[in-house]
């Protein structure tokens, strides 16, 4: 676990090398900021001038994961832009020849990020948040977008050759994310469309306050995980 | 030390490697030979580990490669051919990482600098390094933690003569300390000097292994070359063994007639091509 902790530590400071990394895992809290203070200040003007009860309110929800789900993507993009530098630098074959190991490798940049990833998208919420979506439902969220943020992040780092297609994929599989928009605007059979999107289980299951549906989400990203499995270890090591 | 039996292993349907055996002892410096895609790189990976669906046995200090433990990396060093350096950190920051992911205490960073003359480039970045000095770098890296088996891959590929003798005499260093190193070259020369043994790979098969000297010597006799003068310049030739055999030679010497004489035994990249059929590109 040392050696865990301490590519960790190493991850850290490699992106207080790179401001742009650094920058990335802020953005969270100023999209969180924008959506606490700015959208019931634009809801308010919209529906005075539109003379409608509301406009944007009945999204609330929406925003919210939104929210989340950009946290755990943002984050997992970071660890997609250090896997790929360390990549192209040899390095993960040589550290996977350490006592940290290939799984250890693995764990310090996917899974210690998307756990971190889930501890910020809590906070995010509970400092942002527009609705209130109960704590066992919350929780069910975080940690299927802390997943599906890991299976994007193995996806990228698939078919990326270095940082500058990471970060064409990183902004082609953000639109995963849009999956979630779905079951607020359309009904009927042609939303399942998007099923094969986590973020449109993610939806569902808070739009219905329905947990089951957040099972639906962990096994389609179980799906991609097994699928991207074998092209993925290829490509690392 | 490494025990390899009726090793096995493809990418795909067709085999890569095939039923490769041999021994290393503790102490030896082993040298695998061979051309590019042999397969070197591949049994390297099996020995350390790395690629783990291999038929038959590969073991290492008592361990099947395959079912090893993270322990099992507490005594190897692998220098790989190419750089595996942060090229944003310095050269200490670099080692004191690398270092600080060993359970066992490691050698002193300084020392290990001094010994590939990096001692005033250790605040440098890896960045700033030139290859040659990227190159004795990884090699020390491997030494960091004081590994019992080493796994050696060019190291001298890209360094200037100096450079290259300074890694030489610390791999042979390492030998006397009893380290066991195992070396991928394409180089002959490097092989035939510090090598106590060399397996020649080709198509995922070892097509010869003995010392370098045997090799040389069962393979091809060596051959005495001289020249003499009779009006015009003339050259003769003869195997070393049958000297006395050679009239012309005995006369010439007789009469200290000969301009030059050398002897000249085939090289070690003479035996692999006749061994192999092939070049070592």
């Amino acid at each position: 676990m040392k050696a865990v902790r301490l590519n960790f530590m190493q991850m850290l400071r490699q992106m207080k090398h790179d401001p742009m990394l650094l920058a990335i895992t802020f953005t969270p809290i100023l999209i969180g900021i924008l959506l606490r203070f700015g959208i019931p200040f634009a809801e308010t003007q919209l529906t005075n001038y539109m003379e409608m009860e509301c406009v944007i309110s009945p999204y609330y929800e929406l925003l919210d994961l939104l929210l989340i789900l950009f946290t755990t993507t943002m984050f997992n993009l970071v660890a997609v832009m250090v896997v790929l530098e360390e990549a192209d630098e040899h390095l993960i074959s040589y550290l996977s020849v350490t006592p940290l190991g290939k799984t250890g490798y693995l764990f310090s940049r996917f899974g210690l990020t998307g756990i971190i990833s889930l501890v910020i998208s809590i906070l995010v919420f509970a400092m942002f948040h527009l609705t209130n979506i109960n704590v066992i439902m919350l929780l069910g969220v975080v940690v299927t977008s802390a997943v599906q943020g890991i299976g994007t992040a193995m996806l990228i780092v698939t078919f990326s050759a270095n940082k500058v297609e990471g970060m064409a994929i990183g902004k082609f599989t953000s639109l995963f994310t849009l999956g979630a928009l779905v079951p607020f605007f359309k009904n009927g059979r042609v939303q399942y469309v998007f099923s094969v999107l986590p973020s449109f289980w993610l939806s569902k299951a808070v739009k219905q306050s329905s947990a089951s549906f957040l099972l639906i989400a962990i096994l389609i990203v179980a799906v991609w995980i097994f699928l991207l499995a074998k092209r993925f270890t290829e490509k690392l090591f | 030390m490494i025990t390899v039996e009726e090793l096995s292993f493809s990418y795909t349907n067709k085999p890569f490697i095939s039923n490769m055996s041999f021994q290393v002892r503790k102490g030896e410096v082993f040298g695998f030979l061979g051309p590019s895609g042999a397969g070197k790189t591949t049994l390297q990976k099996i020995l350390t580990g790395l690629i783990t669906t291999y038929r038959g046995s590969a073991v290492l200090n008592g361990v099947e490669c395959k079912t090893h433990s993270k322990s099992f990396y507490e005594n190897i060093g692998v220098d790989f051919e190419y750089s595996t350096l942060y090229e944003k950190l310095t050269a200490y920051e670099n080692l004191q990482f690398f270092g600080s992911l060993y359970a066992k205490n490691v050698r002193n960073i300084d020392d290990l600098l001094e010994s590939v003359g990096l001692q005033n480039d250790g605040d440098k970045k890896v960045s700033e390094y030139s290859k040659g000095m990227k190159s004795r770098l990884n090699f020390i890296k491997a030494l960091l933690h004081d590994p019992a088996i080493l796994f050696l891959d060019e190291p001298t590929s890209g360094l200037d003569p100096t450079n290259s003798r300074i890694m030489k005499d610390l791999i042979l260093h390492e030998k006397k300390c009893g380290k066991t190193v195992l070396l991928t070259t394409h180089n002959m020369l490097d092989a035939a000097e510090l090598c106590d043994r060399v397996a020649f790979i080709v198509d995922g098969t070892i097509k010869a292994l003995d010392t370098p000297h045997n090799l040389i010597m069962q393979k091809g006799a060596a051959s005495v070359k001289y020249t003499y003068y009779d009006g015009t310049e003339h050259t003769g030739q003869c195997s070393l063994t049958k000297t006395a055999e050679d009239q012309l030679l005995m006369s010439l010497l007789k009469n200290n007639a000969i301009r030059s004489i050398h002897s000249s035994e085939p090289t070690l990249n003479d035996i692999f091509i006749e061994v192999t059929g092939r070049t070592l590109k």
